[in-house]
């Protein structure tokens, strides 16, 4: 049977539903990874995709859920396809469902392209290393934690930090210095409540960006395991539109710990041996297989950026869902608490934040050549600052001897200076840059120990005597 | 005869079929109608379980399984450096030609490009008996690498009835006969190899020769023999596979093999664009020229991840077979051990700790157990060695994990990561309290013997400063510095200065990157002499304000990326320099004493 | 000229000292306005500025966000307008069609396609539904398809509201292909729609 124009094979045997799986019975044809269609007794349809076929059962799980679905009086209609996104350009301005369906009362897009939303990945021998720093405007972003195009950084958080302020920030924000190429950027919302995804929805509107964006919305009270798709569409339309129509793509998921959750669930509706905190053992690759779709493509202009959002449950960083994301993704933007609790925005916990892919975006040629070395010494300072903190909290400051007490001095500042901006507030790298000498203009020189001594002869403000 | 079955089940990679019951276990077979690559791992009355390397998306019960009668193997054959493969030796270069820049499934490609020719210089003539492993002859396969054809180490060998003269060949060519009983073997310059079946070898010796790396903390504190063993296990974003980078870029050996096992694209990106541009600062050639890539990244099929450290060990036992020493790396055995675990999940197996199963420590003893200094087989006598250095991804950082627990058991160098380093960005972030190395003695003698009689107590005096340090924090944590007498005082200044002028090392900074032994050694001289000229004043009653404030402190701690290899004699000028600011505070202080 | 007494003194000494401290005083508090006035004057200035450059900063948002969303609402109601067309012709297309089922190519199709359904349906007994005027076009495969793949055909001519084509289903009901042309067509709309937009965007541009 030609599979353009198949309808697919009905069946009414359905064997066995949990959870958010359904077994169906009598099978003759299903392909592993089949997009499903089941109709309900009551005529409802809903989409699914087979997980495990063979032995005459398929075992498909339902996006929708199972409830309200009975033994009999179920129909579950094999699709001979797997699950594509239809892609073309008007799918710039539009919002779509968590399953790539029209959500904004406009027709379904007509297609360039089917796209399998699975995706397949990238050839290492392919991809362009990235290499053009991305501005934010956001000082300890900019100056610490360079974001790259193409790179997969994302923002650690915990439930009620502002996450998605900062990431809309970014990406109302985030343009590359000098240039004018076309970008956009691709937001799914994934699991959450529908106050945020309208906050980001607006955000986009005022900063005039809505009509580059593409929209995926799957909300709090939206079906769950739909959200295991929600990333996928709204990646592969992100590739699209980079490789395609080479556009710079800001791709913002927020939030994968739901996704998480999701996929928790059917791994334990297949009884499935467990791995950490029930999480199932192939967490790493199935994260990494939505991870690795961001990057560039060797002599191809667009690229995909990824910033995906996730909260830590306890704000605990050593979660699996934190800690495997924090393997397969190039750094991490941690937010912190205790800051937060400070007033002081974007609260990021600089020491346990990173961007490994800072090393390439910057320094002679590419932003400035002391770039990378402020960014390490600032780092180092207020990393001893805090050492000295927490000293002092137990000796007191009469413990302390007098470089320490300048350490103590330069983390405030770093925190009142540096770190903290307001929503609003866009600087550029050369004011982030002064303002990082401005800080370290209260170390005494010697203490600059990862700065190369031409740069400190070039930019270094404060007195010239060594530590006593 | 080949099996051919019929597919009867699929749940991700993996598929049973029946109808197999002529299939040997580990057999490659082909899957389904775009003939996907499969590997047999269990066989139950005529059903076979079946491992496939690629997606199995859109696979149906009721597509054909077709065995190959051979096992999972390796190319082996002049062609192999330089290359970027993935975890069943397909060239990615070949299969974005056939696929674009996203890897399709169903894509057939050789190895090692059958075609091309190399300059052919006989090492043997007609008449000779050879054994399995003699070498038969050379050509050049890269500019820094004269590559050995060897006799298959399965061949029973034979007497020489022909042999090509010196000239171009390709590798398809017949460029030997042998004879053995009438028995007659066309030999070519290339053979084939299972990947899980390690290559034979005449005799094993105690690895003695250091792998020198150019990273200090490595070679001077916690080295790794040639032959030997390591493992860095460490958390996320505390630089294991900066460390894995920089021990691919500047060992001491002749061949390395990069095993990216279910890592970031994008790092394997960066060894390709980085490697053709560094240069070896032995051969000053690129280091490309010496370099294989095994490449299966976290998003491509984890059954390939599986097999991608057969792969790459295979190879490398390779080169070793031409008397050469290879480094392996692979990023990350954890991830390898997660595909293990996967696979083992859909077989339905009982599974042991987290998941994993239960035959995951004979795994690893089997993998790190195909390290080794050998001598090679048949003739000329040489010997080689395999170097495996394996990084270990716990979760959540924690130590006891199964992964971690059990590749300690089998390895001799431990390179801990430490979280807390990290985020005090200390690079690279091995804790020197926690991590060790088994090759201390073994090693010390190259030492001696090459670059200076008094390393081993050098390096222990500086290292009793770090230890004597690590109890000192206790108090400090407690009371504060100031608490400590003036010598206390200056074990923790002079354990940071040690830290950041030897253990830090930064590998992105030029000359920083790699630092050679002997510059490795006067850094380590020049700090111990530093401490015992300290104590001395000390003893002097020279306050220990007057030593802080010396200006020699921050040239010591810059030294290391100020001064390059090229240029090492200008820590001597340090030393003088250190000499005579010593000399000044103590004849500042008579002058003191005068007046008073 | 009495000399002052003790207690004048005194009180002179007092009333001097508290004079010049009143004097200092009141220096102060001068200057102290005056840096006030001063600095409430630059406090206005900034705040002023402040609300002009918020403002601009609002304008320019509030222009941005006029000129992108009415783009974008000029471009939904445009694709509103395509997709109204689109279905116009997909109507008009799909009633053609009636006419095509009368073609012999198609009919060569339809056997073609119940050949590769048959062996999907488990069970012995076949139930094939089709429009009355296909009966006879069906009737003259039943036998050899049957024979073919070991299967018992029955032929209903209950099938409704359809353009044409067939269903076979298994004698239980469990297993059903829908191959009329009306599924067929359904399942081919994305792509139909896809020529039809691009043949209406030709004939636009």
């Amino acid at each position: 049977m030609s599979d353009i124009g198949s309808s697919g094979v009905e069946y009414t045997k359905v064997a066995e539903i949990k959870g958010p799986i359904i077994i169906v019975d009598g099978i003759t044809k299903a392909s592993f990874d089949e997009l499903v269609e089941i109709e309900t007794s009551e005529g409802e349809k809903r989409l699914g995709r087979v997980l495990e076929v063979g032995n005459g059962k398929a075992v498909v799980q339902v996006f929708e859920g199972t409830s309200g679905l009975a033994i009999t009086g179920t129909k579950a209609k094999f699709l001979g396809k797997t699950m594509v996104m239809p892609v073309s350009n008007e799918l710039l301005g539009r919002v779509f469902d968590g399953l790539g369906r029209p959500n904004d009362g406009l027709p379904e897009p007509i297609a360039d392209k089917f796209l399998d939303v699975n995706g397949e990945p990238m050839n290492p021998e392919r991809r362009e290393y990235p290499t053009s720093f991305i501005q934010t405007g956001i000082s300890v972003i900019d100056g610490m934690l360079t974001l790259v195009r193409g790179q997969k950084l994302p923002i650690f958080s915990g439930s009620g930090l502002p996450h998605n302020i900062l990431a809309a920030q970014i990406a109302r924000q985030a343009n590359v210095v000098g240039t004018n190429e076309d970008f956009a950027v691709v937001f799914a919302a994934i699991g959450v409540q529908y106050s945020e995804a309208q906050y980001f929805k607006r955000s986009l509107e005022e900063s005039g960006a809505l009509r580059r964006s593409v929209l995926f919305l799957n909300l709090a009270d939206d079906p769950a395991i739909e959200r295991i798709i929600t990333p996928r569409v709204a990646l592969t339309v992100a590739e699209y539109l980079a490789f395609d129509l080479g556009m710079h793509v800001l791709a913002i998921l927020t939030d994968m710990t739901n996704y998480c959750e999701a996929l928790r669930e059917i791994s334990a509706a297949r009884e499935e041996v467990p791995g950490r905190k029930g999480y199932p053992g192939y967490l790493y690759t199935d994260l990494a297989n939505n991870y690795e779709r961001a990057g560039r493509i060797k002599g191809r202009n667009g690229s995909v950026t990824q910033v995906p959002i996730l909260s830590m449950p306890a704000d605990d960083i050593t979660h699996p869902i934190a800690d495997l994301t924090g393997y397969i993704t190039e750094g991490q933007i941690v937010l912190s608490r205790e800051l937060f609790r400070k007033g002081v925005y974007p609260p990021v916990n600089v020491l346990m934040s990173l961007s490994r892919l800072m090393k390439d975006g910057v320094g002679e040629g590419k932003t400035r050549g002391d770039h990378m070395e402020v960014g390490n010494q600032l780092y180092d300072a207020y990393s001893r600052s805090q050492e000295v903190r927490a000293l002092a909290d137990i000796v007191g400051r009469a413990g302390l001897t007098g470089v320490d007490l300048k350490y103590l001095d330069v983390g405030d500042k770093f925190e009142t200076d540096y770190l903290k901006q307001s929503i609003d507030e866009n600087r550029n790298l050369e004011e982030t840059l002064t303002r990082a000498w401005d800080i370290l203009a209260n170390l005494p020189k010697g203490e600059l120990t990862k700065i190369k001594d031409k740069n400190i002869e070039q930019y270094f403000k404060g007195g010239s005597k060594p530590s006593k | 005869m080949v099996a051919k079955g019929k597919i009867v089940w699929v749940s991700g990679p993996a598929v049973r079929a029946d109808g197999m019951s002529s299939a040997k276990m580990y057999e490659t077979v082909e899957v389904g109608e775009s003939k996907l690559i499969g590997e047999v791992i269990r066989l139950t009355g005529d059903v076979a379980f079946i491992q496939v390397y690629e997606s199995t998306s859109g696979l149906r019960p009721g597509e054909p399984v077709v065995g190959t009668g051979q096992p999972l193997s390796v190319l082996l054959g002049p062609g192999i450096i330089g290359k970027i493969y993935d975890g069943i030796q397909r060239p990615l270069e070949e299969i974005a030609k056939k696929s674009g820049a996203f890897i399709s499934k169903g894509i057939a490609t050789t190895p090692i490009d059958l075609k091309k020719k190399y300059h052919f210089k006989p090492t043997l003539k007609l008449g000779d008996d050879v054994k399995a492993g003699t070498v038969i002859g050379t050509v050049q396969e890269t500019p820094l690498l004269t590559h050995s054809i060897l006799v298959p180490p399965d061949s029973k060998g034979g007497k020489v009835i022909d042999i090509s003269s010196e000239g171009d060949f390709d590798l398809e060519q017949v460029i030997s006969t042998i004879q053995k009983n009438g028995t007659k073997s066309p030999l070519k310059m290339y053979h084939k190899w299972p990947v899980r079946k390690p290559r034979p070898y005449t005799e094993r010796f105690d690895p003695t020769v250091p792998l020198i790396t150019g990273q200090r903390v490595i070679d001077t504190y916690f080295p790794i023999a040639k032959g030997g063993t390591g493992a860095i296990p460490g958390g996320f974003g505390t630089g294991k596979t900066v460390t894995l980078h920089q021990i691919a870029k500047w060992a001491d050996s002749k061949v390395v093999v990069y095993i990216g096992c279910g890592e970031r694209g994008n790092e394997m990106t960066e060894v390709l664009v980085e490697f053709p541009h560094l240069i070896d600062p032995r051969s000053n050639r690129p280091l490309m020229e010496r370099t294989v890539l095994v490449a299966n990244t976290s998003n491509m099929p984890v059954a390939a991840r599986e097999a991608s450290i057969y792969t790459g060990v295979t190879m490398a036992e390779y080169y070793r077979d031409m008397g050469m020493d290879v480094v392996l790396v692979a990023d990350s055995t954890s991830r390898w051990a997660e595909a293990l675990r996967e696979m083992s999940g859909r077989l339905e197996e009982m599974p042991a700790e987290e998941g994993y199963p239960s035959y995951l420590a004979s795994r690893l003893a089997e993998f790190y157990e195909r390290a080794g200094r050998v001598r090679a087989l048949g003739s000329p006598d040489r010997s080689g060695s395999v170097t495996i250095v394996g990084a270990v991804s716990p979760s959540g950082a924690d130590f006891t994990e199964p992964v971690t627990t059990h590749t300690i058991r089998f390895i001799k160098t431990f390179w801990a990561l430490d979280t807390r380093l990290a985020y005090s960005r200390h690079y690279p972030s091995i804790n020197w309290m926690q991590s060790y190395s088994g090759y201390l003695d073994d090693v010390s003698k190259w030492w001696t013997d090459n670059i200076s009689p008094n390393w081993y107590n050098l390096r222990a005096e500086s290292y009793n400063i770090l230890q004597r340090e690590d109890t000192l924090k206790e108090i400090v944590r407690l009371l504060g510095p100031e608490a400590l007498p003036d010598e206390e005082k200056l074990i923790l200044e002079m354990a940071r200065m040690i830290k950041i002028g030897i253990l830090q090392q930064n590998s992105f900074d030029k000359i920083d990157t790699y630092c050679g032994p002997e510059k490795q050694l006067k850094l380590v001289k020049l700090m111990v002499k530093f401490y015992n000229e300290s104590l001395k004043s000390l003893k002097e009653n020279i306050p220990l304000s007057d030593i802080r404030s010396m200006s020699i402190i921050p040239s010591l701690l810059k030294a290391k990326f100020e001064i390059p290899d090229e240029q090492v004699s200008k820590l001597d000028d340090l030393e003088s320099t250190m000499d005579r600011q010593f000399n000044e505070i103590r004849s500042k202080k008579e002058e003191v004493e005068l007046i008073v | 000229m009495n000399s002052p007494t003790p207690l004048e003194r005194t009180i002179d000494q007092v009333i001097t000292k508290k004079e010049s401290e009143i004097l200092t005083q009141l220096n102060k508090y001068y200057i102290e306005s005056i840096n006030n006035v001063d600095s409430s004057k630059s406090r206005i200035e900034g705040e002023y500025q402040n609300i002009i450059s918020n403002a601009e900063k609002k304008a320019e948002n509030l222009k941005r966000q006029v000129i992108g969303s009415s783009k974008l609402s000029a471009r939904n109601k445009e694709l509103v307008l395509i997709e109204q067309a689109v279905n116009d012709v997909y109507v008009k297309a799909k009633e053609k069609l009636v006419s095509y089922s009368e073609d012999s190519n198609y009919k060569d199709m339809l056997i073609k396609i119940l050949d590769e359904s048959i062996p999907n349906l488990g069970s012995y007994d076949i139930i094939l539904e089709c429009l009355k005027k296909d009966v006879d076009l069906f009737k003259n495969q039943t036998e050899p398809l049957g024979l073919k793949y070991n299967k018992k055909i029955k032929i209903q001519s209950n099938l409704k509201n359809s353009l044409g084509g067939f269903k076979i289903k298994s004698s239980d009901g469990s297993i059903t292909l829908n191959n009329t042309l009306d599924s067929r067509i359904e399942s081919l709309k994305p792509l139909i729609r896809k020529n039809i937009a691009q043949i209406l965007r030709g004939m636009v541009n």
